[in-house]
């Protein structure tokens, strides 16, 4: 709590009154009204160790990292292809939202609710230029997709173009912001995805010799789900 | 008798005006960093001497002077840092802030647009912008640069293409671009940098030149000369003075011209450059240096500096010709039609006592020790050109204060008022006398009530300006304004309150060094005193929502002895309570004066309050002009139900914090009625009579006074008549 000089203290044997009651009030009021200033925050001011007893920002994360150069230089397109990272996501063409792997949060709102700014970023992959990923990302509250901020379009021909890294494929960084206001009790936040590329059926390539089979699909990297919450 | 709380005349004090129209006894002061339970205690360690608030931007700055040390708030981390100060104290700048308790003007705090000007009496004036702290403009001069030009005993040769400065001997050279070196380290210009732009050219007039040479192409290049200086720039866009002019840099008159000669058939072929070298480096917050140069002095028609653009166009992000402070050389090739500003001339920044911000400009006074007065340039608050300055007063008194109002700005001094205004054009200020017999004692006695009337402490009490005359203001307490320290008033600060709308100057009073007593005016010709703060020597109010009134000096709780501090007035934390012992006061003033001939008997007195608290007041009579109280504490016993002086009504008591039950009821056993406790608001209420024992005055006061919480909405005095008249005794 920061410092307050309400103009005058509640005192015993005072006359109760609801005016003196709402000005002992007021300092506290203007502070959770975002009335802070430079008194009440400063540099450096919160510690770890004061977090519990000074909580402004509460904050949850989950995320996966993918450096796509590691191993072999080259992105790699699919699984069973050289260089294949795990936590690469596969993005099969769907109209249906998919779950984005390990991109969930199930967190307890208390009393009074709670209004939260979530934010779903991630690096979408795909294999060349022309075959670049074309998705969409929304975030999903409680089974219900946030259909205001979904983000990416469903025309193929106005994506996928640019954004080289590597030999063989694509790189598209994508981000979705939401504001969601929760009631009280257990609410799941989950970050979603689909791929409308009518080409990306899940076909196959020839890669070269001896190289396992290309899948068309679209992929996603590095992926990262946050949220934010202002409480006291 | 009815005396409203707004004519109550002898004596209020402790006493705020509320929003209502009552006046309720002050509380607090609350120490602006509060003790919490198991928070390491602080302690200031020395006198505070002033206290600044300010909002830089989105900003929320909080200065304070201890000692001889200047102080910035650091907010949550509960702790200060030290701007200025001693190299003990390991401050941000070194610097020397007397603080030696003499009586000379108060610290003063001005905050602009881009961070707060700090005039410290006997020192320079300093900039703090809510990252850098430094001096305020320059206070000395840089020195000049060193000239380079072509050398003119080869003059027949070109002096363009092909010419340059080589960064190893700083002077110029000829021939053309070759990619290597001379055998006297010159390197010729590359051709992609064109022609050079520097001289005058002429139409050769004749048909043979001086040397019986010809000149077919027809033109010349005349002989010139040019002069430089260099201009410190700091962070804020500050100047420093110029240089003094550099040595003259020349070309030779040039009329040889041919194309074998010069390798082209352009006349600029003609032109040269010249360097400058030598150029000052500036101390402190300098980023950068502006080159001064004039134009071909020869055959420009001026002699004046210029300011040497950047680049060729300038640009926004062009704030000097050097964006530095660690390159000394400048080759300059820049023609003379690109010098279009003219160079400022600032003069020195001097120590000065006094300060305003008027019409987008720093004013100041007291350069040194004459009662000049300058201007800044607008926006640029260390850059005082030296045209700019006036002496208000043509006796040479030194200025004693200034003050900034929507009708011009005021400048005192000990015995005149004057006013400053802008000139229609916006170019020139105006001096014009207010008053030649009202002066001001006290720079920080000055401020401004809400209805626009200006406030101020001369040597004859306070005084009110409106525009006309100014007028004392102060006579009715005159017995109170004989008492201050003459000595000292000078250390007198002011501010008017927000909430209450009140001017509140703290003085020092009976032999005080310090200001130890709160005078305050409500506007309306109504006087009160506070004394919860023991000493006053800095006041300001928070330029945010909170709108606190800060105070640096003492304040005290009860039971302990006065400490330093930054206090909060009329706010309240619980680790500073009780504070100390004070009553609050309201006395009716002399009732019947102007018929004391008369003898007369004060009878009762009814009291309107607002219910506050569960106690009492105490109450005092006064009569026959003596403040010695014929009758003290009129009430009788507290435990007497009926008795007067109840801070609420017994037939209609209020619910009190301890006692009342949230969402609980209240029981009235003898009438058997439940009533459910809810919020309300505190009610007015006429007190039951106090008695005023019938004795014999010519004149009486009866004092009300109550150690804690009291609101006061007026009394009615009883009285009777004791005189006779023609037709016997009367009563009435």
């Amino acid at each position: 709590m920061s410092w307050r000089h309400p103009e005058r203290t509640l005192k015993d044997d005072s006359a109760i009154d609801a005016e003196d009651t709402n000005r002992a009030f007021k300092p506290f009021v203007d502070e959770l009204s975002g009335r802070l200033n430079e008194h009440n925050f400063a540099a450096n001011a919160f510690q770890d160790d004061d977090l519990a007893d000074d909580l402004a920002i509460r904050t949850g994360q989950e995320g996966v990292y993918v450096d796509a150069r590691e191993g072999t230089g080259s992105l790699a397109p699919g699984p069973g292809y050289w260089g294949y990272d795990a936590d690469i996501m596969d993005v099969p063409t769907s109209a249906v939202w998919a779950p984005v792997d390990d991109l969930v949060k199930v967190i307890e709102v208390p009393d009074g609710g709670a209004m939260m700014e979530v934010t779903f970023s991630c690096q979408t992959m795909g294999y060349s230029h022309s075959d670049g990923p074309h998705m969409q990302l929304g975030i999903e509250v409680d089974g219900t997709v946030v259909e205001e901020i979904v983000n990416g379009s469903t025309d193929i021909s106005s994506e996928g173009q640019g954004f080289w890294l590597g030999g063989a494929g694509v790189l598209v960084p994508m981000q979705v912001t939401a504001i969601v206001e929760l009631g009280e009790g257990t609410h799941t936040i989950q970050a979603v995805v689909r791929n409308f590329h009518p080409e990306q059926q899940g076909g196959s390539s020839s890669t070269g010799s001896g190289a396992p089979p290309l899948r068309r699909f679209s992929h996603m990297g590095s992926r990262e789900l946050i949220l934010m919450e202002r409480a006291r | 008798m009815w005396f409203k709380p707004d004519a109550v005349g002898d004596l209020v004090s402790n006493m705020r005006a509320t929003a209502e129209g009552t006046l309720r006894s002050v509380n607090g002061p609350a120490p602006y960093q509060p003790q919490y339970e198991g928070a390491a205690t602080f302690s200031y360690g020395d006198e505070v001497r002033s206290v600044y608030h300010a909002r830089v931007g989105y900003r929320d700055i909080l200065l304070a002077v201890v000692g001889d040390e200047l102080w910035e708030h650091q907010g949550w981390t509960r702790s200060w840092r030290v701007l200025l100060g001693p190299a003990s104290s390991s401050p941000v700048l070194e610097a020397s802030i007397p603080s030696d308790g003499r009586p000379r003007h108060p610290i003063q705090f001005e905050s602009t647009p881009q961070g707060i000007i700090i005039c410290i009496p006997g020192t320079r004036p300093y900039f703090y912008d809510g990252e850098h702290i430094g001096a305020l403009g320059y206070d000395q001069v840089p020195g000049s640069p060193q000239a380079h030009g072509p050398r003119s005993t080869q003059s027949d040769k070109s002096q363009n293409w092909g010419y340059v400065h080589t960064g190893v001997s700083g002077d110029a050279a000829d021939g053309a671009w070759s990619g290597e070196w001379d055998a006297e380290d010159h390197h010729g210009m590359h051709p992609m940098f064109g022609y050079c732009r520097i001289g005058t050219l002429e139409q050769f007039q004749g048909t043979k030149n001086t040397t019986g040479g010809a000149n077919p192409l027809g033109g010349t290049r005349l002989k010139g000369t040019w002069r430089a200086a260099t201009q410190w720039v700091d962070r804020w866009g500050n100047r420093s003075p110029r240089s003094p002019s550099s040595e003259q840099v020349s070309c030779e008159y040039v009329e040889n011209y041919t194309k074998e000669a010069f390798s082209t058939d352009r006349v600029d072929a003609l032109r040269i450059q010249v360097a400058w070298s030598r150029i000052a480096k500036g101390p402190g917050q300098t980023v950068g240096r502006m080159l001064l140069r004039t134009k071909d002095q020869l055959h420009s028609g001026t002699l004046k500096m210029f300011e040497v653009p950047p680049n060729a166009a300038g640009g926004t992000s062009a704030f000097s010709t050097l964006p530095d402070n660690i390159t000394d050389l400048y080759p300059d090739n820049t023609p003379d039609a690109w010098l279009l500003v003219e160079a400022t001339d600032p003069e020195i920044v001097r120590s000065f006592d006094v300060m305003a911000l008027f019409a987008g400009r720093l004013f100041v006074g007291n350069l040194n020790v004459d009662g000049r007065v300058m201007w800044s340039e607008p926006g640029l608050w260390g850059t005082f050109d030296k045209a700019n300055f006036v002496y208000p007063d043509p006796s040479g008194m030194r200025v004693t204060g200034m003050h900034a109002t929507d009708k011009g700005l005021l400048v005192w001094t000990e015995d005149n008022t004057f006013i400053v205004t802008q000139s229609d054009d916006g170019q020139r200020f105006l001096t014009a006398l207010v008053s030649s017999r009202v002066g001001c004692v006290a720079p920080r006695s000055v401020a401004t009530l809400p209805s626009g009337v200006v406030v101020w402490l001369g040597h004859e009490g306070f005084y009110a300006w409106d525009g006309g005359e100014p007028i004392r203001i102060s006579a009715g307490i005159k017995l109170l304004t004989d008492t201050f320290n003459q000595g000292h008033v000078i250390k007198a600060v002011a501010a008017v309150d927000q909430l209450s709308e009140e001017y509140r100057c703290w003085v020092p009073v009976d032999g005080a060094r310090d200001p130890n007593l709160c005078i305050i005016f409500d506007g309306d010709g109504n006087w009160r005193r506070r004394d919860d703060a023991q000493v006053v020597r800095g006041v300001c109010v928070t330029k945010d929502h909170r709108r606190y009134m800060i105070t640096a000096g003492q304040a005290q709780k009860s039971g302990s002895s006065a400490e330093e501090g930054v206090w909060v007035l009329d706010h309240e934390t619980p680790g500073f309570l009780p504070p100390s012992s004070r009553y609050a006061v309201v006395r009716t003033g002399w009732v019947g004066n102007s018929r004391s001939h008369k003898e007369k008997a004060p009878i009762k007195l009814l009291a309107a309050l607002v219910e506050t608290t569960n106690g009492r007041l105490e109450a005092d009579l006064y009569v026959n002009w003596r403040l010695v109280s014929v009758s003290n504490n009129l009430l009788v016993d507290a435990d007497d139900e009926e008795a007067a002086g109840w801070l609420y009504t017994r037939k209609d008591a209020p619910l009190f914090w301890g006692t009342a039950v949230y969402d609980g009821s209240s029981h009235d056993s003898q009438l058997d009625v439940t009533t459910t406790h809810t919020w309300q608001r505190r009610r007015p209420f006429w007190s039951n009579p106090l008695d005023g024992g019938g004795r014999d005055a010519e004149t009486y006061m009866y004092q009300l006074r109550h150690n804690g919480d009291f609101e006061f909405d007026g009394v009615i005095v009883g009285e009777v008549f004791r005189g006779y008249t023609s037709t016997g005794r009367k009563s009435r």
